[in-house]
C-alpha cells in the first residue's frame, strides 16, 4: 500500500519555491479576442528537516486515488494489479478511468461516485499471470464482456466458454443436482437460447475432472483468441465523415468500419500519437518503398472524447510495449496540453514483480455468475466489494447541522487515545459550513456483528451530540488573533479522547464512504481535514497516514484563492504533538482549514502556533501581484511560507513561457535563497475544462 | 473445436465438382484462349486423385451441371471454417444457383449452415483467405463489402479485414496459405500490390516468401483450368470435421 511520498528525501534546511501559475481566458463582450489572465501563484517554504524527511511539496494529491484502488486490490487479496483499475461514468455517461496521479474530486466533478473495478489492461497471454486469483478475476471480466455483448463471439465459442465457466464454478457435471435449468441464472451470451444451454451443458460434462483453477486457464485460452478479446472501442469518424471505431489494444490501433476491420496500425508502426480539439492524429512510419511519414487523423466527437482516445493510446503503448515508464522532463516549465503519461507499471515490470510472488494461492470465493450479471457498468462486480464511493450532502449554514447528511452515515469511532473535539464555537462564518461526515464503511470489517454495528453507531450519535454541543475552549486560537478583520473559525482536535470525527463538506449530495484502516493506538498517526466551503467541491476524509494528511493540505492551500488566505502547516513527524494547520479565509469563495493530527503514547499536543502572517499587494499596468507571507513555529520546527500571486493580463499572444520565466526571475530576485521546485499551469476556461 | 486455431490447415474432407462439357466453351474468363476439354478433366481427375489418395481425404463429388459452366470452381460457393459454413452469394450471375448443390452437400456433412441472402451482398469463396487467425476479403469485381460484412457476423470469433483486388480476379489468384502462419504469395502486379495492402497498413505478422521450403510440394498441373482463371483452391472445398472437443 503504498501511502509513503516518494519523492527524494532532503538532508538539510531546504529553500523551495512553487510556482504555481494559472490561466484563465476570458472573452470580453466589446473586443472578439479573448483575453488571457495569467496568475502566477509561487509559494516559497523553508523548512527544517526532519526524520522521516518528506518534501511537503511533493505531489501526493494522487494518493487518494491510489489509496483506493489499493485498498479495493487488498480486499480482493490481489497481487498482480497493474491490469486493472478503477472506472467511473462522467457526466456524459462515458467510462472514464480513475487517475491515481490525480485527486478523485478533479475527476469525477459532478458525477455520482461510483467506481467500478474492472480490467484495464487485458494481459495477451493469461496464462503467464502468476496467480490463479488474478486469472479468476480476469475470467470474470470476461464474462461480463461477453454477456453485455462488448466481446461477440460465435455460437459455439459461448457454449465452450460457458462450459468453463460452469466447470470453474460449479465443478463437474452432476446429472442429478444440475438439471436443464440449473444454469439459467448463468448468462452466456447476450441472446441466450435453450440452443445454446444445451450445448453448454453438453461441453460441461466433457470436462469432467478440471479443477476451477484449470477451468479458468482453459476458459482464457479461448477468449485470448477472440478478435476483439482487449479491444478497447471508440466512436469516430474519419477523415472524410464515414463512421468508424477506434479499437485500441495491446497490439496497436485497430479501425473498424461496420465490423470489419479496415486497417491496422501496430505500434511499431505508429510514430506519435496526438490530439487538437476533437481531433485525435497518428503519425505512421514510412513504408519501404515510401518517403515519408504520413499522418491520420480522426474525428471525435468532442474534446474529451480525443483527449481520452489520446491516453488510451498512451497507456496501452507503455504498458505493452515499454520496459519501464519514462519520467516526465522536468526541464520544461511550461507545457501547453495534457502532460499526461501512464505513471502505473509496465507488463514487463509488472512480470518481473509477479514472479517474486511467493505467497501460497490465496483462497477465494468464486461468486455465483448471478451476482455478476448485476455487476455496475461491465465491470467486476464482487459481492463484497461494490465499490459505491458517493458523496453525501453536508451543507450547514450558521453552524447548524443539516439534517440530510445524517441519515444514512455514522461517525466512526476510531480506539485512538485522547481525542476529543472542542472550540466550535464559530461556526456562524458566513459561507463557511461545517458538518460531520462519516464513514461506516469498513472493509476490514464487514464481519461486524449487528450489534456491534449498532452499538458503535450509538456510540459515535452520542459523541456527534457531544461535539455540536461543545463550548469554546478558553485558550484562544493563535489564528484568531493574527487574522485581523476577519472572522475565523479554527477548530482543532486535541488529543484526549478517543474518537475521531471526519469533518467535511460537500456540494451537492454524496455521501463519502472511505475505507479506513486501523492502526495500533501508539502508533497512530491520523488527520481530520476539514474543508469549509460554500462551493468548493470536495470531501473529507480520515485517514490514518501523515500523507493523506498532507494530501487534503496540499489540496486546501490550492482552493485558497482569495488574498486573506492565510496557510501554516507544520508536519512534524518527529514530534509526539499535535501539529495543526488552519488556513482560514473568511470570503465566501474559499475557505479551507486544514489539521493534522499526530498521536503517539504522550499526552497532549499543542497546536502550531503562527508567528507571522501578511499579505502585500502590488500593481502595475497589466500585473498585480500577491504574496501571502506566513511563519510558524512548532516545537523546533519553523516554517515560512510565501504565496505569489501574479496576475497578468494581456491578450492571446502573450509568450507564456517568457512570461513564467519572468516571473520567476523576479521572484527570485526578491528572494534570493530559494528555488523553484514546482510549476503547474492551469488552464481555465469558462468552460471550466480539464486543468492538465 | 477444441480452440481457435488449434489443427490450422489440418482436413478431412473435400468437397469437389466434376467438369461440364460447357466449361469449354461458357466458362467466364477474361482471356481468349481456347480450352481443350479433355485436358481439363485430366487435371481435375489428377486434382481428386491427390486429395485422395496422398493426402487421404474423403472426398465427396458432386456431379456437373451443364447450365453451369463455372461450376467445377466449388470453392466459390461456400466458405467453411470451423463447423460453420457461409453459403455465398457468388458474384457473378450466373453462377448463382452452384451454391444450390453444394450447400446441400454441406448439410449432408452436419455443418452449420449460414446463407447469405442479402441481395445487396455478393461474395466469391476465392476471395476469402483464412489465415487460422483472421480472415481476409479481397474486394473485387466479385466481392463487395457487404458480402464481407456478412461473413464477418457469420464467424464472430475472428476479425475480418478487407483488401481491395485489382487486376486480378480473386484475392486468391494470387496468394494462398502455405501453411500456419505462413502466405503464399505471386509475384505479379496485382499480387503485390495486394501484398502491400497486406503487409505494410496490416503489419503483417505472417511470413511473405516467395520460395517454400520444407514443404512437400506436390506438383499438379492447372494450366487448362487457368485459361479460364482456375486456381487450384478454387476446385475444392476443405472441411475438418474432426471433432476435437
Amino acid at each position: 500500500m503504498l501511502l509513503s511520498s516518494n519523492q527524494p528525501l532532503i538532508p538539510q534546511v531546504c529553500h523551495t519555491l512553487t510556482l504555481t501559475l494559472t490561466t484563465s481566458a476570458h472573452c470580453l463582450p466589446v473586443s472578439n479576442r479573448p483575453i488571457m489572465n495569467w496568475r502566477f501563484r509561487a509559494t516559497l517554504q523553508e523548512y527544517f528537516t526532519y526524520q522521516p524527511k518528506i518534501t511537503l511539496l511533493s505531489s501526493f494529491t494522487h494518493h487518494y486515488s491510489q489509496y483506493l484502488f489499493f485498498q479495493v486490490c487488498d480486499h480482493l487479496n490481489l497481487l498482480e494489479k497493474d491490469y486493472f483499475g478503477l472506472s467511473f461514468k462522467d457526466n456524459t455517461e462515458q467510462s472514464c478511468w480513475l487517475d491515481p496521479t490525480k485527486d478523485i474530486k478533479r475527476q469525477i466533478r459532478n458525477s455520482q461516485w461510483q467506481f467500478v473495478f474492472s480490467v484495464k489492461f487485458y494481459p495477451p497471454d493469461p496464462s503467464q499471470l502468476t496467480e490463479d486469483i488474478t486469472r479468476y478475476l480476469l475470467c470474470l471480466q470476461l464474462r461480463q464482456d461477453i454477456a453485455s455483448g462488448r466481446l461477440p463471439c460465435s455460437f459455439v465459442t459461448h457454449a465452450l466458454l460457458g462450459s468453463y465457466t460452469l466447470q470453474a464454478e460449479l465443478g463437474d457435471h452432476d446429472p442429478e443436482e444440475h438439471r436443464l435449468d440449473y444454469i439459467s441464472d448463468f448468462q452466456f451470451a447476450p441472446n441466450q437460447t435453450k440452443e445454446l444451454e444445451e450445448k453448454v451443458v453438453e461441453l460441461h460434462k466433457s470436462h469432467r475432472g478440471m479443477t476451477p483453477a484449470q477451468a479458468d486457464t482453459q476458459f482464457l485460452e479461448n477468449a485470448k483468441k477472440l478478435s476483439m478479446y482487449g479491444v478497447d472501442l471508440h466512436h469516430a469518424k474519419d477523415s472524410e465523415g464515414v463512421d468508424i471505431m477506434l479499437g485500441v489494444c495491446a497490439n496497436g490501433l485497430l479501425i473498424y468500419k461496420d465490423r470489419l476491420r479496415i486497417n491496422r496500425f501496430a505500434w511499431p508502426k505508429i510514430l506519435k500519437i496526438s490530439y487538437k480539439r476533437s481531433n485525435f492524429y497518428i503519425k505512421i512510419r514510412p513504408g519501404e518503398a515510401e518517403q515519408f511519414e504520413s499522418t491520420v487523423g480522426f474525428k471525435l466527437p468532442n474534446h474529451r472524447a480525443a483527449k481520452r482516445v489520446w491516453k488510451v493510446c498512451v497507456e496501452h503503448h507503455t504498458f505493452f510495449r515499454l520496459v519501464s515508464t519514462e519520467q516526465p522532463t522536468k526541464t520544461k516549465f511550461l507545457t501547453l496540453g495534457s502532460k499526461f503519461r501512464y505513471s502505473g507499471r509496465t507488463q514487463a515490470q509488472t512480470r518481473q514483480a509477479s514472479s517474486l510472488i511467493d505467497r501460497p494461492t490465496p483462497y477465494f470465493q468464486r461468486t455465483s455468475s448471478k451476482r455478476i450479471s448485476r455487476s455496475l457498468d461491465g465491470g467486476i462486480a464482487l459481492h463484497l466489494l461494490c465499490l459505491c464511493v458517493t458523496g453525501t450532502l453536508g451543507l450547514v449554514s450558521n453552524g447548524s447541522m443539516s439534517s440530510a447528511l445524517l441519515n444514512e452515515t455514522s461517525l466512526y469511532e476510531i480506539p485512538v487515545h485522547r481525542l476529543s473535539l472542542c472550540g466550535c464555537s464559530k461556526l456562524r462564518v458566513q459561507g463557511e459550513n461545517i458538518y460531520v461526515r462519516h464513514s461506516n464503511l469498513m472493509l476490514e470489517d464487514l464481519d461486524k456483528t449487528q450489534e456491534d454495528v449498532l452499538k458503535h453507531q450509538a456510540s459515535i450519535s452520542e459523541l456527534k451530540r457531544s461535539f455540536m454541543e461543545a463550548t469554546p475552549e478558553p485558550r484562544p486560537s493563535q489564528w484568531d488573533k493574527r487574522l485581523t478583520g476577519s472572522p475565523a473559525t479554527s477548530l482543532r482536535l486535541q488529543a484526549h479522547g478517543v474518537r475521531v470525527l471526519v469533518l467535511g463538506i460537500r456540494t451537492p449530495p454524496q455521501t463519502l464512504r472511505m475505507p479506513l484502516s486501523l492502526c495500533s493506538a501508539e502508533k497512530l498517526v491520523y488527520s481530520g481535514c476539514f474543508l469549509l466551503h460554500g462551493s468548493f467541491k470536495c470531501g473529507c476524509v480520515l485517514s490514518l497516514s501523515c500523507s493523506l494528511a498532507r494530501y487534503f493540505f496540499k489540496r486546501a492551500l490550492k482552493c485558497s484563492e482569495t488574498k486573506s488566505c492565510q496557510a501554516a502547516h507544520n508536519f512534524d513527524m518527529a514530534s509526539p504533538t499535535l501539529t495543526k494547520t488552519v488556513g482560514i479565509n473568511a470570503e465566501s469563495r474559499s475557505c479551507v482549514a486544514v489539521r493534522v493530527l499526530r498521536l503517539d503514547g504522550n499526552g497532549d499536543g499543542e497546536p502550531g502556533v503562527l508567528m507571522t502572517a501578511q499579505t502585500i499587494t502590488s500593481e502595475s499596468l497589466c500585473t498585480t501581484t500577491t504574496t501571502h507571507i506566513t511563519k510558524t513555529l512548532k516545537g523546533g520546527l519553523s516554517e515560512t511560507r510565501i504565496e505569489k500571486r501574479i496576475v497578468i493580463t494581456g491578450d492571446s499572444d502573450i509568450d507564456h513561457d517568457q512570461a513564467l520565466a519572468q516571473a520567476i526571475k523576479e521572484a527570485k530576485e526578491q528572494h534570493p535563497d530559494m528555488s523553484v521546485t514546482r510549476v503547474v499551469v492551469h488552464k481555465e476556461t469558462e468552460l471550466a475544462e480539464d486543468e492538465d | 473445436m477444441a480452440g481457435l486455431m488449434s489443427g490450422f490447415g489440418c482436413f478431412t474432407h473435400a468437397v469437389v465438382r466434376a467438369v461440364p462439357q460447357s466449361l469449354a466453351r461458357d466458362a467466364l474468363r477474361s482471356g481468349g484462349l481456347e480450352v481443350d476439354l479433355l485436358k481439363v478433366q485430366e487435371e481435375y481427375e489428377e486434382y481428386v486423385s491427390v486429395l485422395k489418395h496422398r493426402l487421404g481425404l474423403e472426398v465427396l463429388e458432386l456431379p456437373a451441371d451443364e447450365a453451369l459452366p463455372d461450376c467445377v470452381f466449388v470453392e466459390d460457393a461456400a466458405v467453411v471454417c470451423g463447423d460453420t459454413a457461409l453459403v455465398s452469394r457468388p458474384g457473378a450471375q450466373s453462377r448463382r444457383r452452384e451454391t444450390e448443390a453444394v450447400k446441400a452437400a454441406l448439410t449432408e456433412l452436419g455443418l452449420n449452415i449460414v446463407e447469405m441472402t442479402d441481395e445487396s451482398a455478393t461474395l466469391d469463396g476465392g476471395d476469402v483467405l483464412f489465415t487460422g487467425r483472421e480472415f481476409f476479403v479481397g474486394l473485387s469485381k466479385r466481392t463487395n463489402q457487404r458480402g464481407a460484412e456478412i461473413l464477418a457476423d457469420a464467424f464472430k470469433d475472428y476479425a475480418v479485414s478487407t483488401v481491395p483486388v485489382q487486376d486480378a480476379l480473386h484475392l486468391k489468384s494470387f496468394c494462398s496459405m502455405a501453411g500456419p502462419g505462413l502466405i503464399a504469395i505471386g509475384s505479379s502486379e496485382a499480387a503485390q500490390k495486394a501484398l502491400k495492402a497486406l503487409v505494410i497498413v496490416y503489419r503483417l505478422k505472417y511470413d511473405v516468401f516467395e520460395k517454400l521450403k520444407d514443404h512437400m510440394l506436390i506438383p499438379v498441373t492447372n494450366q487448362e483450368k487457368a485459361k479460364v482463371d482456375g486456381g487450384l483452391t478454387c476446385c475444392s472445398v476443405l472441411i475438418n470435421m474432426k471433432k476435437n472437443i
